[in-house]
């Protein structure tokens, strides 16, 4: 090489030495150019994370803020509450409060939040006097001292139910925090930037990672904790958390990378979540203590974090975050439960140090957690409610997080909440704000199972709303399409159009007797049947009177007590001669028409086009089909029809089910019969055998029927074979709905319980639930999900709706 | 259907005479036919239930279904509808009549809408009295049809309300008084079809006898003043010539009450 350049060589060796080749340079060149490629990778990486850094960081502020003046409205209640009781003792009793009367609404002005809050742990939990703030309690103790023991016991009991209000209040907000936080990390965790990095990132992408990784291993901690809800007794903590030497970077990388290896927290230590499940569920009593205190330290812990937003000592911080994921995780590994107290004790500790060490603003909002936090331990020494209620909770989380679906964690599912009623009606003015906290954390919970949802886990339905309007059996409910806006019709011969958008805002105050947007008045008899066409914003309902009535929906604007608007009440349609029990609509809405189905008592089935110009009857048949009507044998009337639906997979044709237990498929157009079903199995000749509803699968080709005898039978509906019978309830099988997803079957009956089928895989019941009492042989007549949303309507024969989520 | 009900109906009556001596329905439940409304059931044979005594209703709801078991059997027999049944709670048991009461007059209210309109019936109006709707929170002068419409809905709320009435088996001391009040608006939507829509409320008592036994209810449990009748009392339909007797002009009681102009 040298000889061969040996000219030019020598030129250039006067700068440099005579590296200069042309391979050489080249080298250079691209070796440069990797670095920088390298370089603006990286830059572009830690740009990505910081990007997902500031959008948690937001998140928190925002959670904490809410949170916080959320706190700060309920401290300026209770203080309002409590003054307006001592002046109403003081004025019933002037001689004995003379001397405090002067004192106390000064002392209150001047003290306000601290005295409060603080005075409720003073009477409390005297044994917490660590507080920072107990000077003024101190101040206050000798203050009610003053006053007659009468007094004491009194604003004792005043102040147990504020601090158990606080007590909910913070449990709701951790609750809140902790959802946030889950669902924006979701997205940005595992799955994020880095993950898809190949190894090569070297040493000098450590710093760059760090604030990436504190919050990865946050969440880990987090879902550790929430999960095992144990941790040792372990002494060697102590020492270990404040005093750890700050580790090297390797150190500190290295268990990160393993956490984050086995990131997707499901499948943690995939053999130990049955013993620790089963171990939760054993003990209970001892393993939720400490699961709200796991909660809670999450909470604070990542408080400071936000706080210190990785000024002062991040690595510190990383630091102790994987230390408590750690620590979980070994008291996972060895199955020990162990009491938690001296645990959470410490943990306050080692936040009140960070309090100190930060601003004076900062300190306050940690005091603020520092109170919650002591509420927290009252709490659960105290309140064996609040304790049962975590349980429910709690057996919630495992069951969703373990994906378990069996017998025994939902039977413990049902206990908790069987028992929660009981124990909710213990205080009543305890019971008004556990209530509506519940319901909020049901909603979330709601949102969280929504997007946990798979094949194995269900969502468990719980009761939300119980409207009582309706004078008598509610026979048939509808949903709109999108909205929380429904259709019921009743035996009391009225239609109710329902709004649960205003009930579901009212979150403070108890849920008043919420009242149906609009009653339809028209039918002079019972309502057999309602559906409800959000398109074309209509309603129908069909009679016992014989008539269809179509109605408008009234102007969202419409006050519930506004004018009666008589062009409401659109057309009716008249050509069926006798009760008409069921009502279909098209499932396709289509430009120019919108098909609706109906069953009459007067043998026929009948197809109305809605938006017709004319005569909206299109077609009419009755069991022997279009045509033969004469031909029928001298036994009398043909048999007559139970429920139709149209056949979602073709949509030709219509599904037909009568009451001698026989399903049949109709061309829609020429109501020809195309094939008749055996489905009269168990058919006696008596309507104590009928079907008493179809529905069709939205998806599948299969047919599902309720019977009066307390089957429900699975029929393929191109070949009309029963492919699977079983004796669904206790009683005459009444309704039938699929949920969206076309995975669940949804069933009621008389013996007024509705079931929940897993139709895809087992079979099996999911859920039960016996919400409805029945009245004259009668029990649940009408269950329906919500096309889009996660909710469910039931009405039953107690002329009462109830909605679950 | 109708075949068969009736081939079942000596079923009943064997069950039913034997049931005394098997009292516990569980025993006779095979036996006797359900009563209810399946799928497919025609108008006519709709709650053709066979009748069982107060005893033997077994639900939370058994006021309720006795009731309207008794309206079905005989809707002339007014003493009997409005007779309080042994054993049972006075106050459950008007409660229970003032609920099928509202339910039956979402049927009256049916048959006003067609003539009764905002044009035809700008005010609420029965004889030379106005009323003014307590559904708002200022008593508002709606039009009839509103105020009718307004009052059953209101009324309906309130009986359903479980702050007032949170259960059906005991009714608490503070809600009666809402019984009166009840009552009395409801009159006023039977006052209002007499004097303005005479022949739909005639129509419709002749079927229904509601009124008849509105008045039996209010007159046996006192739940409307005597001086608040406005319709003439033993008012025969044909002749509405000695209605001014009765009408009673020294009204003090009501608030919602204003005498009209005219």
């Amino acid at each position: 090489m040298a000889q061969t350049f040996g000219q030019p060589q020598q030129q250039v060796q006067q700068p440099q030495p005579p590296e200069y080749t042309l391979p050489g340079v080249l080298h250079f060149l691209q070796s440069e150019w990797r670095r920088y490629e390298r370089d603006r990778n990286e830059w572009e990486i830690e740009r990505a994370e910081m990007k997902a850094r500031i959008a948690l960081l937001e998140g928190e502020r925002r959670g904490i803020e809410k949170m916080k003046t959320d706190l700060m409205k309920r401290v300026k209640m209770l203080e309002f509450a409590l003054r307006q009781e001592r002046r109403k003792y003081l004025a019933g009793l002037p001689p004995a409060g003379e001397s405090s009367n002067v004192s106390t609404p000064a002392n209150e002005e001047g003290l306000e939040l601290p005295v409060t809050l603080n005075n409720t742990q003073s009477l409390k939990n005297s044994s917490t006097m660590t507080s920072t703030l107990n000077s003024a309690s101190l101040q206050y103790k000798s203050l009610t001292s003053i006053r007659d023991p009468n007094y004491r016991t009194k604003s004792r009991e005043l102040l147990k139910a504020c601090l158990q209000e606080i007590d909910y209040l913070t449990d709701a907000a951790t609750n809140n925090l902790s959802v946030n936080n889950r669902t924006s990390n979701y997205p940005s965790g595992p799955d994020g930037p880095f993950s898809n990095h190949p190894a090569g990132l070297d040493g000098n992408t450590n710093a760059t990672r760090k604030p990436n990784t504190r919050y990865n291993s946050i969440f880990i901690g987090e879902n550790v904790n929430a999960y095992n809800g144990t941790s040792p007794k372990n002494p060697d903590d102590i020492s270990i958390k404040p005093s750890r030497p700050a580790p090297t970077s390797p150190s500190i990388v290295s268990p990160i990378f393993s956490a984050n290896s086995s990131s997707p927290p499901l499948n943690y230590p995939m053999p130990l979540n049955e013993s620790s499940n089963s171990i939760s569920v054993e003990r209970e009593g001892r393993s939720i203590p400490s699961y709200s205190r796991g909660e809670l330290v999450k909470g604070g812990r990542r408080l400071s974090d936000y706080e210190q937003s990785s000024p002062t000592s991040p690595e510190f911080e990383g630091n102790s975050i994987v230390n408590i994921s750690s620590n979980n995780q070994s008291s996972v590994d060895n199955g020990i439960i162990g009491s938690v107290v001296t645990n959470g004790e410490k943990e306050s500790e080692f936040l009140s140090d960070h309090s100190t060490s930060t601003t004076h603003n900062k300190a306050k909002n940690e005091r603020e957690w520092k109170i919650s936090n002591q509420v927290k331990k009252n709490r659960f020494i105290k309140s064996p409610n609040e304790i049962k209620e975590e349980e429910e909770q709690l057996t919630k989380d495992v069951q969703k997080k373990f994906g378990l679906s069996d017998v025994k964690v939902k039977n413990l599912m049902k206990n908790a909440k069987r028992r929660s009623p009981e124990i909710l009606a213990s205080d009543p003015q305890l019971d008004e704000l556990s209530f509506n906290i519940e319901e909020e954390e049901s909603t979330q919970k709601s949102e969280i199972d929504k997007k946990q949802e798979n094949g194995t886990d269900h969502k468990m339905w719980r009761q939300r709303f119980t409207l009582r309007s309706h004078l008598d059996t509610v026979r048939s409910l509808s949903w709109h399409k999108t909205e929380l806006m429904f259709l019921s019709g009743s035996e009391d011969g009225t239609v109710k159009l329902w709004d649960l958008k205003g009930p579901l805002s009212h979150k403070p105050a108890s849920v008043p007797d919420i009242e149906p947007a609009m009653t339809y008045r028209g039918h002079t008899a019972a309502v057999n049947s309602v559906v409800m066409e959000s398109d074309q914003r209509r309603c129908y309902s069909a009679s016992m009177d014989a008539t269809i009535r179509v109605w408008n929906f009234p102007s969202p604007k419409r006050d519930t007590y506004g004018p009666v608007d008589p062009s409401l009440n659109l057309t009716t349609y008249i050509g069926h001669t006798d009760a008409i029990w069921d009502l279909r609509l098209f499932p396709v809405p289509n430009q120019n028409t919108q098909l609706l189905a109906s069953a009459s008592a007067d043998g026929t089935v009948k197809i109305w086009d809605t938006e017709a110009e004319g005569s909206p009857l299109k077609c009419s048949w009755s069991y022997y089909g279009v045509n033969s009507e004469e031909t029928v044998n001298g036994e009398g009337r043909p048999p007559i029809p139970t429920s139709v639906d149209f056949v979602h997979s073709d949509l030709k044709k219509i599904a037909v089910s009568y009451q001698n237990s026989i399903i049949k498929l109709f061309d829609i157009k020429s109501g020809q019969s195309i094939l008749t079903f055996k489905s009269d199995d168990t058919y006696d000749n008596t309507p104590e055998t009928q079907i008493n509803r179809i529905i069709v699968h939205p998806t599948m080709s299969l047919i599902f029927s309720a019977h009066e005898d307390k089957y429900i039978r699975f029929f393929d509906i191109n070949s009309g074979k029963c492919t699977y019978s079983m004796q669904a309830h206790l009683d005459s099988v009444t309704s039938l709905d699929i949920d969206p997803s076309g995975m669940i079957l949804l069933s009621g009956g008389h013996d007024s319980s509705i079931r929940l089928w897993d139709i895809v895989s087992t079979r099996h019941c999911i859920q039960e639930f016996v919400t409805h009492r029945r009245k004259s042989d009668e029990g649940v007549l009408s269950v329906q999900y919500h096309p889009s949303l996660p909710w469910i309507a039931s009405g039953g024969a107690d002329s009462i709706v109830k909605i679950y989520c | 259907m109708a075949e068969t009900i009736l081939s079942n109906e000596p079923n009943h009556d064997t069950s039913e005479t034997s049931k005394p001596t098997s009292k516990p329905q569980t025993s006779t439940e095979s036996k006797r036919s359900l009563r209810r409304n399946r799928p497919g059931t025609k108008h006519e044979d709709a709650y053709q239930f066979p009748y069982i005594s107060l005893e033997q209703i077994d639900s939370a709801f058994a006021l309720q279904e006795y009731l309207q078991s008794l309206i079905r059997a005989d809707k002339d027999n007014l003493d009997a509808l409005v007779e309080l049944p042994p054993g049972q709670d006075q106050e459950t048991w008007q409660y229970e009549h003032l609920r099928q009461l509202c339910l039956e007059l979402n049927y009256l209210v049916v048959q006003l809408e067609a003539e009764c309109t905002r044009q035809s019936c700008p005010e609420m109006k029965a004889d030379e009295w106005q009323y003014l709707c307590a559904a708002h929170q200022a008593p508002t002068n709606c039009c009839a049809i509103d105020y009718i419409v307004h009052t059953l809905d209101g009324a309906t709320t309130l009986l359903n309300s479980h702050k007032y009435f949170p259960s059906r088996i005991s009714i608490p001391e503070t809600s009666l008084k809402h019984y009166q009040s009840i009552a009395r608006r409801l009159y006023r939507i039977f006052a209002h079809a007499w004097f303005h829509h005479r022949e739909i409320f005639e129509a419709f008592e002749n079927e229904n006898m509601l009124y008849a036994r509105f008045l039996k209810l209010s007159d046996r449990y006192e739940l409307i003043a005597k001086n608040l009748l406005i319709i003439p009392y033993n008012n025969n339909f044909d002749d509405s010539s000695n209605n001014d007797n009765h009408i009673n002009h020294n009204n003090n009681c009501d608030d919602v009450l204003t005498p009209s102009m005219e």
